[in-house]
């Protein structure tokens, strides 16, 4: 059983990993560091979720309940499709039917990943805005995830940094918003369903202008204290849960 | 919350890497500050890694959320309850069982510490088989060839050596010793903490080898010895038990020992008394009960006659304890009923342990004390489960046995002789004698390696198994044991330790074939124990079998209570006390205090990193032996800690730092036990010493059991040898062996009567 | 410009406690009449909180990474003189033990030094460390009265054999080389609990004991009590009520015999974490 791979980086290492970022960023490529291995099959979310309109969580059933959505188990996939002779001889079929047989699981390749240090928890989301404020599941996975119903396998197309999260969690802060949705205009329409990468979000501030007393600051707190930022770190202020700890420990 | 059934045999690693598994690398990189997003990127990765369903898991199994499973742990034979979380198919946390009448959902650093021995590197992956007189791998085919050649037949020359074992565990090395036509007495039990002698003792007393004792009712505890708190039978028991004996009113403890053990360090008074002369004290302070009529009038005349004459004075010199300390203790005894008398290794352990313990037990019988806090035990119908347990009595004819030829196979599991014996019993020339070798083992320790066939065995988290406690809390008790998750090593690798014993037995009889698994084996016997036990466990899912709906009940409480019968009242019948007039002197040496830690235990956790991480509780080195030595004694030898000091006995010697302590006396030196090994992986193999290995071949003449604290030895420096490693308490503490707060009220202590004043009884 | 962010912000600095409204408090009591240092506590947090072993050697250079450790000594504070504990030549009171952890101070020393601000105080009113904030500059260790940060001088985890990797905690970093860590309350725990409470509808209050942490809940004796302390019915605040120990104090105005006290209270760090005398019959 392999750990995960080391990924240590040292000041070195950020360096040389600088230089390439900024090399692709020139080339105008996409920065992710993206393998181009194939998945063990080509799924095609666009039958199952667009086609068929299969809810997200039928088969990504522990989102709802956990940190992780979770691929489905290969007994999961079975459990419709022994049902299903007319596409039993498709070549993708016959390769799930494979694994099943020989009890393996399938090693799909991760798409999305966040760093370790990153607490994240798929269950707070779900909960929240499929459950809570009844949005349509699409729709909310959309928000991190794409359109995925025009997609075969699984794309990355958020950026899936911190600045990003923020992007969103400045609209959703401070005690006035739990229980009381505020309707966030820019997850309703279906720009934010696409696979553009969004690339314009701005970057994380520091959360603790003044060291001494950190806090959660109001907004017209912060205002006030970052008169004497320069403009380009002012206009890209983000305004979230000035507590590390709530995704960091 | 404690889950029902093993994994399903295909649930496999599945979601690993889920989250946050690795290390936060990218520490320095995401810190916050500066134009970020860049970087961030290039950290995040694509298709990189791979993340693995499970193939079909129960409904309960879900990535990201936990599993408690409930089973025992098996690290000491305490047999403490526990739950383990499981996450990914991993199992990640144990915490005691919140049901178990043992340990009430607490669990010691040793239990805590189990992870690490079924995680452990140095686990054994490969069956051995003994070639030219070399160890080598070879595969399992052939080892089961092996242990059917040599465990599968008949064979009057067979004898098991294993640690305490309990349970169908007990239950099938027994029947493996009956289908080989041997007798049970074939059936020997090595293991060194737990009390031979007091057992013995109790047995001829009380009639029950281990009664059951009510710290809560107890005003007042004298224990010669017993380091209840850490190393006597039932660690977590005894702890929750003392906590109980700690509230208010508050109980009162006195600890008489020569080397302050973790209970001495909790006492209210700690009388460190010469060693071996624990039952001159004792049978000083019956002698002092006795011209009180209330007190002689349970004793029988012959009894009493063996403790009229006594010369406090000369008992105050021959124990080191000031005789107006002795007339305390009597006024204390007195005053504060009922309580409670123990006797521990360190009164056991000596060239007259069965006396002592005689004679310490004694005051319990004097005082009232049998039937209030000592208390008698229900038979249990099924005596083949009981734990076996024994010492070096039984050490002793096994090598007898093998040194005279009537035994020539040895079976050995969860025993290690060959590094626990000291030199002068020559175990190793008998055991060289022995034709085959078997060892069930999970690791390559002293014994294992010195054997012909060695068989590796999953982990007590890998296998099903029940067991039952050392230390009955509550009588009647089985605990089940079951996988909290798949090999480590997958199904190839280790073997269930039941699994192979059961093949064997099935070579010889035909009707053991009957089980395909030792897990199987296990079902069905508690299936049919259920007239028998006190627990039903109705269905709790619809359409599920009376049979289902038992062992679901059963696994996920993770134990079951069996129907005893009436506890018959205790018998109290002490022997006359027959101590010699005069302990042997012990001249300018110094006696040698083998002492065990809550920690190490006897050696068997010394590959546990943790466990060696973890500071010893009175001298707080880690990673190393030492040898404690008062600093009267250590002014007088001019030693100072750190030293390099030479422990010879006639044996032989050892060489080991010195740690200067006022918790020992002056005319003792302790070295702690568990270190020193020759072989059992990276973390335990060349640190420190043993000195095991250098006890005389003293015996308690009464159980024949080995008198380990009656060893003398003469103390030499041999160089300055720089620091120990201990815990360093930062800024707090100047030097870790200082005695000083540096006039910080960093710990305070109040008065009992203060404390009795002003707090409230609890419920 | 100190100055002048004082000013500006005076209303808010004058405040004594920051987070008044929060409805959380964590802290802890530990009954040193019950604890008997056995380590058990030590030994749960390694296990809970991938902590490292370092080793002989690094432990040796005082880089060992315990969170949590047990003190022991021989002797009372300077200046008692009402136990009789020097009646001899041994230690014949026993010893004197105490868990020593992060305190989770209110007023904590170690969080106005760092300069990247990794450390911080929550309103939940714990004493944060940002693992991927840090730089290791450990200005915070040195300013603690307590000595209860420890910093990774070296990846231990990649000495770490397999499989032993296998039992790390996912809920928490395995933490990497140059940066500080110390005791955290099992935040992951709290994390949780806050979670299934916000699951059951009452975000602003936790059950008590619905957080246990790893020392608490492995402790033989039960020595320790962990809870909310703005939750007037957990069982940790009753205990800080019933010994009379209220926080906002650099010295307790209160009967001499109750038990309880803060560790180097006088510093007006305004620990967490009270604990409880502990308690020796003279008479014995």
């Amino acid at each position: 059983m392999k750990w995960r791979k080391p990924r240590n980086l040292i000041m070195l290492q950020g360096l040389v990993l600088f230089a390439l970022g900024m090399t692709m960023v020139v080339a105008g490529v996409q920065a992710d560091d993206v393998s181009d291995a194939p998945q063990p099959i080509e799924f095609p979310h666009d039958r199952h979720a667009g086609k068929f309109k299969i809810n997200c969580m039928y088969c990504h059933t522990y989102a709802r309940r956990s940190k992780v959505a979770g691929i489905p188990p290969v007994a999961k996939c079975i459990g419709c499709h022994q049902h299903l002779p007319s596409v039993r001889n498709k070549p993708r079929i016959k390769k799930l039917f494979a694994y099943w047989k020989a009890k393996q699981p399938i090693p799909w390749r991760k798409v999305h990943d966040l760093p370790d240090f990153v607490y994240f928890t798929h269950k707070r989301h779900v909960q929240r805005f499929i459950f809570k404020d009844g949005r349509p599941t699409q729709q909310v996975c959309g928000m991190c995830h794409g359109d995925v119903k025009t997609f075969t396998v699984g794309r990355k197309v958020r950026a899936m940094t911190m600045g990003w999260c923020l992007s969103c969690h400045r609209q959703f802060q401070g005690d006035s918003d739990i229980g009381k949705p505020k309707p966030a205009e820019r997850w309703m329409v279906p720009a934010a369903a696409t696979d553009i990468p969004v690339m314009d979000v701005r970057f994380p501030q520091p959360a603790v202008l003044d060291p001494e007393h950190p806090k959660t600051m109001k907004e017209s707190e912060i205002k006030k204290m970052s008169e004497h930022l320069p403009r380009r770190i002012r206009e890209h202020m983000v305004h979230a849960p000035h507590d590390c700890w709530q995704c960091h420990f | 919350m404690a889950q029902k059934r093993n994994q399903d045999q295909w649930t496999r690693r599945a979601f690993l890497k889920a989250m946050g598994l690795g290390g936060a690398g990218s520490a320095l990189v995401l810190s916050g500050c500066g134009d970020t997003d860049i970087i961030n990127n290039v950290d995040i990765e694509v298709r990189k890694e791979l993340v693995e369903p499970n193939v079909d898991p129960q409904d309960f199994v879900r990535p990201g959320v936990e599993t408690w499973y409930a089973s025992t742990c098996r690290q000491c034979p305490a047999g403490c309850a526990v739950h383990a979380r499981v996450r990914e198919g991993r199992v990640l946390k144990l915490e005691g069982n919140p049901n178990s009448p043992v340990n009430k959902g607490r669990l010691c650093a040793m239990g805590q510490a189990g992870l690490q021995g079924h995680y452990n590197p140095d686990r054994l992956r490969k069956p051995m088989l003994r070639k030219q007189g070399e160890l080598v791998e070879v595969s399992w085919a052939e080892a089961e060839d092996a242990l059917k050649k040599h465990l599968g037949r008949k064979n009057r020359k067979l004898a098991w050596l294993t640690g305490a074992v309990s349970g169908h565990q007990a239950a099938i090395i027994k029947a493996h010793l009956d289908a080989a036509g041997v007798s049970e007495d074939r059936f020997f039990v090595f293991d060194t903490l737990p009390p031979a002698v007091g057992h013995a003792v109790n047995e001829s007393i009380y009639g029950h080898m281990m009664p059951k004792y009510d710290f809560g009712k107890a005003e007042l505890i004298v224990s010669f010895g017993a380091d209840f708190l850490a190393t006597w039978m039932s660690p977590v028991h005894f702890a929750a038990e003392y906590a109980k004996f700690r509230m208010p009113p508050r109980g009162t403890l006195v600890q008489i020992e020569p080397k302050m053990t973790l209970t001495g360090a909790n006492a209210d008074r700690w009388i460190p008394i010469k060693a071996g002369t624990e039952g001159y004290l004792a049978k000083a302070l019956a002698s002092l009960l006795a011209r009180d009529s209330e007190y002689a009038s349970r004793l029988p005349a012959d009894v009493l006659a063996s403790i009229k004459q006594v010369n406090i004075d000369e008992v105050a010199r021959i124990t080191g304890v000031p005789a107006e300390r002795i007339h305390k203790l009597r006024a204390l005894l007195t005053t504060k009923r009922p309580s409670l008398v123990l006797s521990g290794s360190s009164a056991e352990g000596t060239a007259h342990g069965a006396e002592t313990a005689n004679a310490i037990q004694l005051l319990n019988v004097m005082l009232g004390n049998v039937g209030a806090t000592i208390l008698p035990r229900a038979s249990s119908p099924f005596p083949d489960l009981e734990p076996r347990m024994g010492g070096w009595r039984e050490l002793a004819q096994l090598a007898d046995g093998l040194n005279k030829g009537a035994i020539d196979t040895v079976v050995v599991y969860g025993s290690n002789p060959l590094y626990q014996a000291p030199k002068a019993l020559g175990f190793e020339q008998a055991w060289s004698k022995a034709k085959m070798r078997v060892a069930f083992s999970m690791f390559p320790d002293e014994t294992t390696m010195a054997s012909d066939l060695v068989l590796p065995i999953h982990s007590y988290l890998e296998e099903w198994n029940t067991s039952m406690p050392a230390y009955a809390a509550e009588d009647g008790v089985l605990n089940i044991q079951q996988p909290v998750m798949n090999p480590v090593f997958g199904p190839e690798s280790t073997r269930p330790f039941g699994d192979l014993v059961l093949q064997a037995l099935g070579t010889i009889d035909g009707k053991y074939r009957r089980w395909k698994s030792f897990a199987d084996y296990i079902k069905e016997s508690l299936l049919a124990m259920r007239p028998a036990l006190k627990d039903t466990f109705a269905p709790t899912v619809k359409g599920q079998t009376a049979e289902e709906a038992f062992l679901q009940g059963a696994l996920s409480q993770g134990f079951v209570r069996i129907k005893t019968g009436e506890a018959k009242t205790l018998k109290a019948e002490p022997a006359v006390v027959s101590l010699p007039a005069k302990p042997p002197s012990q001249g300018a040496k110094f006696a040698l205090v083998p002492s065990p830690r809550l920690g190490l235990w006897d050696g068997r956790h010394a590959n546990l990193p943790w466990l060696q991480e973890l500071p010893d509780q009175i001298a707080q080195v880690v990673w190393d032996s030492w040898v404690e030595i008062h600093p009267a004694t250590a002014e007088k030898l001019g030693v100072k800690t750190g030293d390099l000091i030479r422990v010879s006995s006639k044996q032989g010697s050892v060489e080991v730092k010195a740690v200067v302590l006022p918790s020992v006396r002056k005319d003792v030196v302790a070295i702690p036990l568990g270190q020193g090994h020759t072989e059992y992986g990276r973390y335990a193999k060349g640190v420190g010493v043993n000195p095991y290995r250098i006890l005389d071949p003293v015996y308690d003449k009464q159980t024949g059991e080995l008198a380990v604290y009656a060893t003398y030895v003469d103390v030499s420096k041999v160089a300055d040898a720089g620091p120990l490693v201990t815990l360093a308490h930062g800024d707090l503490v100047l030097e870790s062996n200082t005695s000083t707060q540096a006039g910080r009220e960093i710990v305070k202590t109040v008065s009992a009567k203060q404390f009795n004043r002003t707090e409230k009884e609890e419920g | 410009m100190a100055l002048k962010r004082m000013i500006e912000n005076w209303s808010r600095l004058r405040k004594r406690d920051y987070y008044e409204d929060s409805p959380f408090m964590w802290g802890m009591s530990i009954d040193l009449n019950k604890c008997i240092g056995c380590g058990a506590c030590v030994t749960a947090c390694y296990a809970e909180n991938n902590l490292p072993v370092v080793g002989k050697e690094h432990y040796a250079t005082g880089h060992a990474m315990h969170w949590m450790r047990i003190e022991r000594y021989w002797e009372e504070p300077e200046g008692e003189t009402d136990i009789d504990i020097k009646d001899g030549e041994y230690p014949e009171r026993g010893a004197h033990y105490i868990p020593m952890m992060c305190q989770q101070c209110n007023h904590a020393p170690c969080e106005p030094v760092c300069p990247v601000a990794a450390t911080y105080h929550t309103t939940d009113h714990l004493n944060a460390q940002v693992y991927n904030r840090c730089v290791g500059s450990r200005y915070c260790g040195n300013n603690c009265p307590y000595k209860v940060r420890y910093f990774n001088f070296f990846d231990y985890w990649k000495d770490l054999p397999s499989p032993l990797e296998m039992q790390l905690n996912p809920d928490l970093s395995v933490r990497s080389k140059g940066v500080m860590e110390k005791c955290t309350f099992c935040v992951q725990r709290i994390r949780a609990a806050k979670d299934q409470a916000n699951d059951e509808g009452h975000p602003h209050h936790v059950e008590d004991g619905a957080v246990k942490t790893a020392c608490q809940q492995s402790c033989p004796t039960q020595a320790i009590v962990f809870g909310n302390l703005r939750d007037p019915e957990s069982e940790v605040a009753k205990q800080w009520e019933e010994h009379e120990v209220e926080l906002g104090r650099h010295e307790q105005d209160k009967s001499e015999d109750l038990r309880g006290y803060r560790v180097l209270e006088e510093l007006n760090v305004e620990p967490c974490v009270m604990y409880l005398d502990r308690v020796r019959d003279t008479e014995a």
